[in-house]
């Protein structure tokens, strides 16, 4: 799917003919759950609409929000301490499309990244936006983590926030699950180690 | 006369003292206590007198649940373009115009009535400009197209709602006997500036230029904290962001001077003192109480005309103020992540 902004000569001071995307980005120890508002500006709705509606129905089916809901991830980057990590499309909802020629339809996708495990102490996950980058206007900025083992100490964009470093640190699980988890791996490397050497003897 | 104190007594006397001092500072005083109560009976005496005026299907209009789903129907959007529900100034007999008004002027500060009425002028402006949309069309401007709604009944004591909003303004003034907040609500202006009866007239004029003084009085190290190094274009807990905390950024308020201090609580008034003044009062303690916590943004020129964004927050506040592509369309928000729409009182 290409998508393609027609920009109409009516322009008033309002909001019109940019694309507002706007991330909030909560990150816990072991996830990240990014929810995204889009907001095509009344200018571009028709070809923004046109875009979207593959069978011309004029409406947005299922199957073409997923579609585009899908594009949209598939230009997000997401990674931890350098490694990259792979957002999920878990939910999304679209207005009907008289609300983006009303102005006021806001996409809203919900995405979602596991972390690989991390050791208590600092990291760093770094969320660029590629989506339409030539009509968009971005915000984004990272929630108050829900988990108190979780602390943002900093936040670094780029001039228009496409680009968002979240430096956090994370605090040691004092429920043990981490030290339980530890303590599984090491049993379950003993019990592959001591089989090998069974059939080895 | 001999006056006689039993154990009672002085067990109950040590039982209000110890639950008085665990309230902020001004609940603790009973004149402050007195006049956020007096305030309170006030606003719903107003609100009593222009239910007086409605007809059955008026009432049906204007009231609603408290915890029903018009407490976030709000927006800056005019209408047209976003659907309000309630009591539509323009369908207002004259009586019942004018008791509605007289409600919004008893809850509201005389500035804060003011800043709100040159909104609606604002509009009013705006609907007769050249270009403005045409007569008859969906989307509409001007004064009569504002809202008036009550979400619980009107109490002294139980916790209810009076919203009143339309284009680019949103108050939800929620109050539960002596306690009240604004959070959230949303101010706006466009145009920003405009001339009325031969003077200028800035609805959000207080506002811009106190931010820009703060800045100015800003040295070189506090700048460096306080200004972003990125641009923001709109809002980003503006409407339809309810239960949302960002991570806070920018200059501490604990590194700024007394007198800058008072600055950013003067400034912080112009959202917190559209309420009563009894009913801000106490809410500006809390603010004031939180203070080193908070902290102050900026992004853009600190060239005062120029078109800047700020955001103050902090653990009981959220201000926004974010120009849209130039200085004469402003957007505001101001929230409490401890007690939008008054989730933090306890029922009285």
């Amino acid at each position: 799917m290409t998508i393609t902004l027609v920009v109409s000569t009516d322009v008033s001071a309002h909001r019109r003919e940019d694309y507002l995307q706007a991330a909030r980005i909560g990150v816990e120890p072991e996830s990240v759950l990014i929810t995204l508002d889009l907001m095509p500006g009344i200018e571009v709705a028709e070809s923004f609409i046109s875009a979207l509606d593959d069978d011309g129905d004029g409406a947005l089916s299922r199957d073409e929000q997923r579609g585009y809901a899908g594009l949209v991830v598939s230009a997000l980057e997401v990674t931890i301490d350098e490694r990259p990590v792979q957002p999920r499309l878990v939910s999304w909802s679209f207005p009907e499309p008289s609300a983006f020629r009303r102005g006021e339809g806001t996409i809203r996708l919900k995405i979602h990244a596991t972390l690989p495990r991390v050791s208590a102490g600092s990291h760093r996950l770094f969320f660029k936006n590629a989506h339409m980058a030539d009509h968009s206007a971005y915000l984004a900025n990272a929630l108050v983590p829900e988990s108190a083992r979780v602390t943002v100490t900093a936040q670094r964009r780029d001039r228009d926030q496409r680009e968002l470093t979240i430096e956090y640190t994370v605090r040691a699980d004092p429920t043990g699950a981490g030290l339980a988890w530890a303590l599984g791996s090491l049993a379950a490397a003993f019990v592959m180690v001591r089989s090998r050497w069974a059939r080895a003897i | 006369m001999r006056v006689t104190v039993g154990i009672g007594t002085v067990a109950c006397l040590g039982v209000f003292v110890a639950g008085a001092a665990s309230l902020s500072p001004s609940r603790s005083t009973s004149p402050a206590l007195t006049a956020a109560a007096d305030a309170t009976a006030r606003i719903v005496a107003s609100a009593q007198a222009l239910l007086a005026t409605l007809d059955e299907a008026g009432r049906t209009k204007v009231q609603f649940p408290f915890d029903s789903s018009q407490k976030a129907r709000w927006s800056n959007l005019p209408t047209g373009i976003y659907k309000r529900e309630g009591l539509r100034l323009g369908d207002l007999a004259p009586a019942q115009r004018a008791a509605a008004m007289a409600l919004l002027s008893t809850a509201f500060s005389q500035g804060g009535y003011r800043k709100v009425a040159e909104i609606m002028q604002g509009d009013e402006v705006l609907r007769g400009a050249p270009g403005g949309p045409p007569p008859g069309g969906a989307v509409r401007f001007g004064e009569d197209e504002y809202y008036l709604a009550f979400l619980g009944v009107p109490s002294v004591s139980a916790r209810w709602m009076l919203q009143f909003g339309g284009h680019h303004l949103a108050i939800n003034l929620t109050l539960a006997g002596r306690q009240a907040t604004l959070a959230p609500s949303h101010t706006a202006a466009q145009p920003a500036s405009y001339a009325f009866e031969g003077r200028t007239v800035r609805p959000l004029g207080s506002e811009n230029d106190r931010a820009f003084a703060l800045m100015a009085t800003l040295d070189a190290a506090q700048r460096s904290q306080a200004i972003l190094g990125y641009s923001v274009s709109d809002l980003v807990l503006g409407p339809g962001q309810d239960g949302r905390t960002i991570q806070a950024e920018g200059l501490k308020a604990s590194a700024l001077s007394g007198p800058q201090q008072t600055m950013l609580t003067d400034l912080v008034r112009e959202w917190a003192g559209i309420a009563n003044d009894a009913l801000a009062a106490p809410r500006m303690d809390e603010i004031r109480a939180r203070l080193p916590e908070t902290y102050f943004a900026w992004s853009g020129p600190t060239t005062p005309g120029s078109a800047s964004y700020f955001r103050i927050q902090g653990p009981n506040i959220v201000i926004e103020y974010a120009p849209q592509r130039g200085v004469d369309h402003i957007h505001t928000i101001y929230r409490d992540p401890t007690n939008d729409y008054g989730a933090g009182f306890a029922r009285e």
